[in-house]
């Protein structure tokens, strides 16, 4: 399970139940791939979550999944005393359930620094576990030069209603960059890796108008999705910069896949971002299925392999 | 991976479901990129620093020949421990290193290194968990620390703690309490982080193993053994590979092979679809109130876009009620007019729609076919008296007018986020034009701006 914090407003979290895992691009461990193809029988499925939150819950919703809520206490049945701060969802399916279960849970004052204190004491051992949390509020300096680099996942599955609204979503992107100080490229990849321009251009009149051709041209035709080597493409245009003058980057990798190899893939951005002065990625994850939590399988993928 | 890559990435990471549109949270992504974060972070939990350790940490490379199993106990190691040689045991498959772990530190935080903590973004929330170990009599730490830096400068917030709600207590006496369950496995978690890509370390996998059997978790290192009374009846299921397959959903704690059937108490459909926008656009009574309205002629139809109930309510205006006297605010006639639900042929009026028509300055086209056929109002407004003549002032006018309608027609929240840079940029060129070309004084630009935009809001319903 994981809880996806930043769910656009401050006042919502989404909790991100998977019953399955998001179908990876490229070759699986041998162990894993040994077992494809069985056959598994419906198991009923129940699950039951209780909140019991800072503030009062205004709502719970599920746009997968048929729940029942009941707010005011922590089990299904109405307690004598309806506390506002708690509620509690439950879902019933004897069918194999097809899709991640997504709760949107919306509660007064949830972006408040808290710092929750927890006491356990077994035998002579005491600890105390401490949950600190917060949405942070401050304003941000700006960063007055900037290299903005987008990189876009055109593997077949981002067909039809995913690629049109990346494509929508890019054009107010690249009319929203800072006109003075930046620079921009757009990176397409699959189970290839090309870009706009071979290094980031200035931004003007003209490198606009062709980003917003080339973008309206986006389809997803690339085939497979390697993002190892799609990133490494990026972070080489970079290199290709003088570095003295080279600006600080934030690459934008917009995706609806999972690949094999995440480790790799990790490792190698996290060297980059220490190495290049100034590089950050963000990552927007498009579709239902983007895997959050695919651990347990990485790490059994790990041990094995 | 979405998290993963941002977190290494030192970003953010956002979704979008299927049936929602990207564009929101891909310029909140913008948003936090604009900006430089807090960096440096670290938090102070009250905790006096660990006394130097003298705890030799050197990884053994292979098997000792006789070591002590994994226990978090600094007993002096016997050369002569009569239970080593019972517990070697030959056994198949791969066979753990051995390691003496380290006594469990006073403060176990995750991310545990500085240089893992993420970086704080405006609005991107920020979690971190600890452990704390401590005699049974020390006091509960009373508020804690975070401090950062920002562009260089200092940044700090003291965070009050409070005591888990006693609903949150388990249960059951020795049951893990929740705050532990969920600290344990970010500590996992970070251990884990911390060997990629390499293959976790003989000391990393005990000290998992570790928290796994401290706080009951599963892990790469731990798993629950599921025990059922009735055996017998199903002593071959758990080698069955349907079972191990990768369906999450199934129960760790008890397995019940029992189906439960019935379905009598499912009660779904109470909250059913709450998430979901609902769509006024083609609802009967509407029409009904538009076939009232005449069109004026070579009116461009609109299509009305998805709106919440309230906002329909607030004096909405025909269109058709505005086509004669435009450099006047139009009165309402009374008649609560809504905007006719237009048949579909002008392209949807969308943000993205109005994205295509920004230059990259800021502007918006100096030309009437853009207010007709990309800003979808049914005539062209007469400018105020200052925005006749040339282009340039027709560009001022029509970019007074673009924002007009994206602040009018895209007002839900994730609509304004979506918008912010748009507007922002075009609101800029228009300060900056009117300056240097149309020589308003620089201190005037924001009241004449003002002006010109509610004028420009008038001739937008």
């Amino acid at each position: 399970m994981s809880i996806i914090a930043h769910a656009g407003t401050n006042d919502s979290l989404r909790i991100l139940i998977p019953t399955s895992v998001a179908p990876f691009y490229g070759t699986p461990p041998a162990t894993l791939r040994d077992s494809r193809g069985v056959s598994y029988p419906a198991p009923s499925f129940e699950l039951s979550a209780a909140f019991q939150m800072a503030g009062n819950i205004t709502s719970i919703t599920s746009d997968t999944h048929s729940v029942s809520v009941s707010l005011g206490s922590l089990t299904a049945e109405v307690a004598s005393d309806f506390n506002p701060t708690r509620a509690h969802v439950s879902l019933r399916a004897d069918k194999l359930l097809t899709n991640d279960i997504v709760l949107e849970l919306k509660s007064v004052g949830l972006d408040r620094p808290r710092c929750l204190v927890q006491r356990r004491v077994v035998g002579n051992e005491t600890t105390s576990a401490l949950s600190l949390t917060l949405v942070p509020r401050f304003a941000a300096t700006p960063i007055s030069s900037q290299e903005y680099i987008f990189l876009v996942d055109r593997s077949g599955s981002m067909s039809g209603g995913r690629i049109r609204a990346v494509r929508d979503a890019l054009q107010i992107m690249v009319r929203s960059l800072p006109s003075k100080g930046t620079t921009f490229n757009i990176f397409s990849f699959g189970d290839r890796c090309d870009s706009l321009w071979p290094t980031s251009v200035p931004y003007d009149k003209e490198s606009v108008t062709n980003a917003a051709s080339h973008i309206d041209h986006l389809d997803a035709n690339y085939g497979g999705t390697e993002i190892a080597r799609a990133l490494q493409t990026v972070f080489d245009s970079r290199k290709s910069a003088d570095s003295a003058t080279q600006k600080p980057a934030a690459v934008f990798v917009l995706t609806d896949g999972e690949a094999w190899d995440l480790d790799r893939v990790f490792a190698n951005v996290a060297n980059t971002v220490k190495d290049v002065r100034g590089t950050r990625v963000f990552v927007l994850g498009v579709g239902n299925q983007v895997s959050t939590e695919v651990r347990i399988f990485e790490s059994i993928s790990l041990s094995r392999s | 991976m979405c998290d993963g890559i941002a977190r290494a990435g030192r970003g953010v990471a956002t979704y979008v479901r299927e049936a929602e549109k990207p564009d929101a949270k891909l310029v909140g992504l913008l948003k936090s990129a604009r900006g430089a974060p807090v960096d440096n972070v670290s938090v102070d939990w009250g905790v006096p620093p660990e006394p130097v350790d003298d705890f030799d940490m050197v990884e053994p490379t292979e098997a000792p020949a006789a070591s002590t199993p994994a226990a978090p106990s600094t007993a002096p190691i016997s050369l002569f421990d009569d239970t080593s040689a019972t517990i070697q045991q030959p056994e198949l498959g791969p066979t753990d290193i051995e390691v003496q772990l380290p006594p469990v530190p006073r403060l176990q935080q995750a991310p545990a290194r500085a240089d893992q903590l993420p970086p704080l973004y405006p609005g991107d929330r920020f979690s971190l968990f600890a452990i704390i170990s401590g005699e049974a009599s020390s006091a509960l730490p009373q508020s804690i620390k975070i401090s950062g830096t920002m562009n260089g400068a200092p940044v700090t917030l003291d965070v009050a703690v409070e005591a888990a709600p006693t609903e949150l207590a388990p249960k059951d006496q020795g049951a893990v309490p929740f705050i532990h369950t969920l600290a344990a496995r970010a500590l996992i978690q970070d251990i884990e982080d911390a060997a990629k890509p390499s293959p976790l370390t003989a000391l990393a996998k005990a000290q998992i193993a570790r928290l796994g059997t401290t706080y009951s978790l599963a892990s790469s290192q731990t798993s629950f053994v599921a025990i059922d009374e009735r055996a017998e009846q199903i002593a071959a299921k758990p080698a069955d590979p349907e079972v191990s397959h990768s369906n999450l959903s199934e129960d760790c704690g008890e397995v019940d092979y029992e189906r439960e059937e019935s379905d009598d108490d499912m009660g779904f459909g109470l909250f059913d679809g709450g998430g979901t926008p609902v769509t006024f656009a083609s609802s009967p009574v509407l029409s009904g109130i538009a076939a009232t309205l005449s069109a004026p002629p070579g009116a461009v139809s609109r299509q009305k876009l998805a709106v919440s109930a309230d906002e329909e309510s607030d004096d909405d205006m025909g269109f058709a009620l505005m086509d004669d006297d435009v450099s006047v605010p139009v009165q309402t006639s009374g008649v609560p007019a809504q905007t006719p639900p237009a048949p579909v042929q002008a392209p949807e009026l969308s943000i993205s729609s109005l994205a295509r028509t920004q230059q990259f300055d800021g502007s918006f086209p100096a030309t009437d076919s853009f207010i007709i056929a990309d800003l979808q109002l049914g005539t062209v407004p007469v400018p105020p008296p200052q925005l006749v003549g040339g282009e340039v002032k027709q560009a001022v006018w029509n970019t007074i007018l673009a924002l007009a309608v994206i602040k009018k027609r895209f007002s839900t929240p994730e609509e304004r986020i979506a918008c912010e840079f748009m507007e922002d940029k075009a609101k800029e060129w228009i300060l900056e034009t009117i300056v240097d070309e149309l020589g308003v004084a620089g201190d005037e630009a924001e009241k004449q701006f003002a002006l010109w935009m509610g004028l420009a809001e008038s001739h937008v319903n």
